[in-house]
């Protein structure tokens, strides 16, 4: 992708992290005391609670997709302005994509198999 | 290699160059501590369904009692402050980021003008310094809330 489509879309993402973070932190630290929120399975935000609930579960996967691109965007963009070189920019490109994929990925299992778990 | 300790160094020491060095620094710093958690917290939330070898529905007593044992590892008052010090680079971080997205549409900047001294940054208007002020502002707010949540001492 284009660099300056690249830097649309860190932008757009940092916008809706605003969104979906705020939603994240809330049920976290607003709605439930902290520690409420950390238990497995007895409060309406315990952990559990929150993938049970099919919008907040999704609210995650797209906080877990908007940072994943957010954050290793921003890694490339830092490692572009150290060192420049053709190889380098694609390797750096390479890797970031790949632990960025994979980082989804896990977040995405767990997310899906959390929400099987909490129906049962 | 020295292209590269150069480089690090301009962007690691922001002395001697006025608000918008420390507010580059501390943005980049910020990120990739971020980053760094963002996928630490992808790893420990795993363990909510039990750990990275769950790739099919676990018995709900096992991912209860992983989730359990990793809540003891992280009951720990180092990383609690690690998570303190992690809400103020988080509030930092998006309050100057918006500062950055306002930039980046032309928004709230100064007019160009002939550089004469003493050099001021015609992009530093009032509006752009408050709104870095404001960014470190509710960034140690947010310390502050998340040492009580973590220690209770202020208990607010």
């Amino acid at each position: 992708m284009r660099e300056k489509n690249l830097m649309l879309l860190h932008y757009i993402t940092g916008l809706g992290i605003i969104i979906f973070g705020g939603i994240h932190l809330a049920t976290v630290f607003l709605l439930s005391p902290y520690h409420a929120s950390m238990e497995f399975d007895n409060n309406p935000f315990a952990v559990l609670s929150v993938y049970r609930n099919v919008l907040l579960a999704g609210s995650l996967e797209g906080l877990l997709v908007l940072v994943a691109f957010h954050g290793f965007n921003g890694l490339r963009v830092i490692l572009q302005e150290l060192y420049q070189g053709k190889t380098y920019t694609r390797a750096v490109s390479l890797l970031l994509t790949i632990v960025g994929i994979a980082v989804v990925v896990y977040g995405t299992r767990t997310i899906l198999i959390a929400h099987q778990l909490a129906a049962l | 290699m020295s292209v590269v300790v150069n480089a690090l160094k301009t962007w690691l020491i922001p002395i001697r160059y006025g608000v918008e060095r420390w507010s580059y620094t501390l943005q980049r710093v910020s990120g990739v501590a971020l980053t760094l958690y963002f996928v630490a917290h992808v790893v420990e939330t795993g363990n909510v369904v039990g750990g990275a070898g769950v790739w099919t529905l676990p018995p709900y007593e096992y991912a209860e009692r992983v989730w359990n044992e990793t809540k003891a590892f992280l009951a720990n008052p180092l990383f609690d402050a690690g998570l303190a010090v992690l809400a103020f680079l988080i509030f930092f971080h998006t309050v100057n980021g918006f500062r950055l997205f306002l930039t980046h549409l032309g928004l709230t900047l100064g007019k160009p003008g002939r550089p004469e001294y003493p050099y001021r940054a015609a992009s530093m208007t009032v509006a752009q310094k408050a709104l870095f002020w404001i960014s470190v502002v509710l960034a140690v707010a947010a310390l502050v809330y998340a040492v009580d949540v973590f220690f209770k001492v202020l208990q607010i």
